[in-house]
């Protein structure tokens, strides 16, 4: 406690300290919400400033960056189905049919208290055990165990927004081969290439979402304008009740402990805990089937998740030295600046720095809460604009968003195709989030499962002879017969 | 067989920083209004290890010197392969720059690519020589006792479990030859488990997950000096003065062998105008030897061979080094692209 003091009186008892910590938090917010930007594209751009600053300004910054951007995104995923960065996308699943149905205040209210509440609990988590959890994260997570955890994590994608189940499946397998277009993770083996080099490199991952979310959502909402059929979103600046926030209690403990979970797993981080707590969400509920029509606990899961990995995160970070994700690894590089190396010795060398840090990322996380209170009854009023004002817009912004990335053209061709298909898949029933849920935990699985099997000699009964493996597979395996008896009991019941 | 161009090169090499060293602010000639815009260095190998390392150290003084930001963007996965794509469709106007190693030569040799490093690719320099070493986890009392890691006891396992030590390690023909070559000598086999995340790799070995891990010292002195990675062989022919206790192959074992190394370099496509390429190699050259660069070469042990090769000289180093992976791979059996054969 005492440690923790030190590190708010450091933060707050210095103006130049407090203009840092709010310029961090403000500019993480922005650049957390606009597409093709994100908190990383502002880190990367201050990093070689860092070094004019001193070092626990500088890593206080990282850390309130890191918080603050990871709440951003969540607000255009909401509002214009236009996920901010790639860990809000599972947000937009719900966050943008709440919108929809007259609901944004609601959900932008629930995505803010979220991130509050799992940065904090991680912040917390962080100050009380960072080297123990970093031990056991390692010791215990190899890449056997993180195979079968996406291996558990995709077999709940198929009932994700979509009616019939065969179309779920016919989704995700959509996803998965997306995943794999271009080199592949070992040998650079290429595929589904077709000679060409831009899908040598793979596909964009940012200009995939862009369309299959936001271009293909303009293609809809237009087509409705013009059959007559369209119907602009209600406006309201309702924030959820305590009573509707008490009926998450469990979502919140749940995406909380799995956004620890997987912000503890080096190189995994942010994305993995928004997109396992939102299968979570969908495999606990009562009515999966809602999920994806505007259901509240999908935004709570991972906004909750994706904030409480940013704390999580920091623990490999501090004490083993060993990145979660790209942010992480650039605050290396601002402790490098500083002639520091991170590692458990940072704890012992240079503590006032550590707790600034921890201190901050636990204040960042309180302050999104009153910012994001004010953000949701004023933001929700860009949804007044007319949708032949706002299509444009959407277009206008996501496209820069593409292009800016890497400054390739390609990447706005694959917005357009992607929009075009997520316009008749999603026509067609077929589950956007599905599609999106396979590219992502496919190319992380793809990874664990090439260097798993390298280790088991081939030999995939070894998944059940390693206990965590087991559980995870065998879950698994349970969450699909389940699945399938459940629809065939609607079937044969009607 | 011998291997003895990169690592001739910086084994032997007298030039060290001599060459360069008059080089001044003022020497270095803006070509036109090269740069206006934020330079960006693509690089192929994963975020915290020594690649990003070597370019993270690197963009300060570049930056610094040219007078606009440089940026770093990572892109790892199939073995420094799937970066390539990105920087071929960038122009050749020297804003976008790539960050590659020995494997540009290795790769190309084997045809998993096919940029040649020196006739489709302009090298601009060299920035990081570095043997390479074996670590394990100090947890481990297979290996390890009285906090001292023994190789013999690696072989040892090695021998009495064919094929079951585990070694994290990265999908690079450095790498695998080099471990192609302790094992030919020690007499055993090993599986080896490709990473592209540096994290991973490392994390792999000090969670205990596998045994071994093939790295450059630099890149994980921090985890050694925290305890969490013991060093246990140095690929190199006396003992590393940063790792005196830990044997050595030549030194302790005989192999008289010149140890592949780890290179670190840069490059522009071949069709960047020629005064752009002039600038580069001089700019590079300054951050180079600049006190934070030198610093950072001395906490990451990467004085152990001269590590910096200017344009000229890396040309060398890279068109000798596609001969002899040729030669290499074809007395090993290995695949040769099909031009080469």
């Amino acid at each position: 406690m005492e440690d923790f003091l030190t590190g708010t009186a450091l933060l707050f008892t210095n103006p130049i300290g407090i203009g840092i910590f709010v310029g961090g938090l403000v500019g993480g917010l922005v650049f957390g919400a606009i597409p093709g930007l994100n908190a990383l594209t502002l880190a990367a751009v201050l990093l070689p400033f860092t070094a004019w600053i001193p070092a626990e300004y500088a890593i206080m910054l990282y850390g309130v960056i890191y918080v603050s951007g990871v709440y951003g995104g969540a607000i255009t995923a909401i509002l214009f189905n236009i996920p901010g960065s790639v860990e809000n996308a599972p947000t937009a699943f719900d966050g943008y049919p709440m919108t929809r149905k007259g609901e944004p205040s609601k959900a932008i209210g629930y995505a803010v208290t979220c991130s509050a509440i799992g940065g904090t609990l991680s912040a917390i988590l962080m100050m009380i055990a960072t080297e123990p959890i970093a031990d056991f994260a390692v010791s215990t997570f190899g890449p056997i165990e993180i195979t079968a955890l996406i291996f558990f994590g995709l077999t709940v994608v198929a009932g994700v927004g979509s009616k019939s189940l065969a179309k779920g499946w016919l989704s995700l397998g959509l996803g998965l081969t997306i995943g794999v277009v271009g080199g592949d993770p070992v040998g650079a083996t290429p595929r589904y290439t077709f000679g060409t080099l831009y899908l040598t490199g793979g596909i964009g991952f940012i200009p995939l979402i862009l369309g299959l979310f936001a271009v293909s959502e303009v293609f809809i909402q237009g087509q409705r304008l013009v059959r007559g059929s369209y119907e602009a979103p209600k406006l309201s600046v309702s924030y959820p009740s305590l009573t509707e926030f008490w009926a998450m209690k469990w979502a919140v403990v749940r995406s909380t402990v799995i956004g620890w979970f997987s912000g503890i797993l080096p190189g995994v981080g942010a994305t993995l805990a928004a997109f396992l707590s939102y299968n979570e969400a969908v495999r606990w509920s009562k009515h999966p089937e809602r999920f994806g029509t505007g259901e509240a606990e999908g935004v709570v899961a991972p906004e909750t998740a994706n904030n409480a990995a940013t704390g999580a995160a920091m623990i490999p970070l501090l004490a083993l030295g060993l990145p979660g994700g790209a942010l992480t690894a650039m605050m290396i590089g601002v402790f490098n600046l500083h002639d520091m190396e991170v590692g458990p010795l940072i704890m012992i060398e240079a503590p006032e720095l550590v707790w600034i840090l921890f201190a901050s990322m636990f204040w960042a996380s309180l302050a999104i809460l009153v910012l994001g209170m004010v953000e949701s009854k004023g933001i929700v009023h860009l949804l007044r604009i007319p949708f032949t004002m706002l299509a444009p817009g959407i277009l206008v912004f996501s496209t820069i968003g593409a292009y800016a990335l890497r400054g390739n053209i390609f990447d706005v061709y694959t917005m357009f195709i992607a929009g075009i298909a997520g316009y008749f898949l999603r026509r067609s029933d077929y589950s956007v989030p599905a599609i999106v849920m396979g590219v992502i935990l496919g190319q992380i699985g793809e990874n664990s499962l090439s260097q798993a099997l390298t280790i088991l000699d081939y030999n995939f009964w070894g998944f059940f002879t390693e206990p965590v493996s087991a559980v995870f597979c065998g879950v698994g395996i349970l969450t699909i017969v389940w699945g399938i008896a459940r629809r065939a009991r609607q079937y044969f019941g009607s | 067989m011998k291997v003895k161009t990169v690592s001739t090169y910086a084994i032997a090499a007298g030039m060290g920083l001599a060459g360069f060293a008059g080089i001044a602010l003022a020497d270095i000639k803006k070509p036109g209004d090269y740069p206006k815009r934020p330079i960006t260095i693509i690089v192929c190998f994963g975020k915290g290890g020594g690649s990003d390392q070597a370019v993270a150290a690197m963009q300060g003084p570049l930056s610094k010197i040219m007078g606009v930001k440089v940026n770093k963007v990572n892109k790892p996965g199939g073995g420094g392969v799937n970066c390539l794509p990105d920087f071929q469709q960038a122009p050749a106007d020297g804003y976008t720059i790539l960050q590659h190693g020995d494997g540009m030569a290795s790769k190309y040799v084997s045809g998993d690519m096919d940029l040649h490093p020196t006739k489709d690719l302009t090298p601009i320099a060299i920035t990081n020589v570095a043997p390479t070493a074996m670590f394990v986890n100090p947890k481990d009392d297979r290996f390890v006792s009285g906090g001292v890691a023994s190789w013999d006891k690696v072989v040892a396992y090695a021998k009495a479990n064919p094929g079951k030590l585990n070694v994290s390690n990265i999908n690079v023909a450095m790498e695998l030859a080099t471990m192609g070559k302790v094992e030919e000598f020690f007499g055993f086999t090993t599986k080896q488990v490709m990473f592209d995340k540096p994290a991973q790799r490392y994390g792999a070995v000090i969670g205990g997950k596998l045994d071994v891990l093939m790295e450059q010292p630099g890149d994980v002195i921090k985890h050694v000096q925290a305890g969490k990675l013991l060093p246990v062989l140095a690929i190199w022919p006396d003992r590393f003065k940063v790792f005196a206790d830990t044997k050595a192959t030549g030194a302790d074992y005989g192999l008289k062998w010149n140890p592949l190394l780890r290179i670190r370099s840069f490059w522009v496509k071949s069709d960047t105008p020629q005064e752009i390429k002039d600038y580069l190699d001089a700019v590079f050259a300054k951050a180079y030897q600049g006190d934070d660069h030198q610093a950072f070469l001395k906490r990451k042990a990467l004085d152990i061979v001269n590590s910096y090769y200017g344009s000229k000289d890396m040309t060398k180093i890279f068109d000798d080094a596609v001969a002899t992976y040729a030669k290499v791979f074809k007395a090993t059996g290995q695949r040769v692209r099909k031009d080469m054969q």
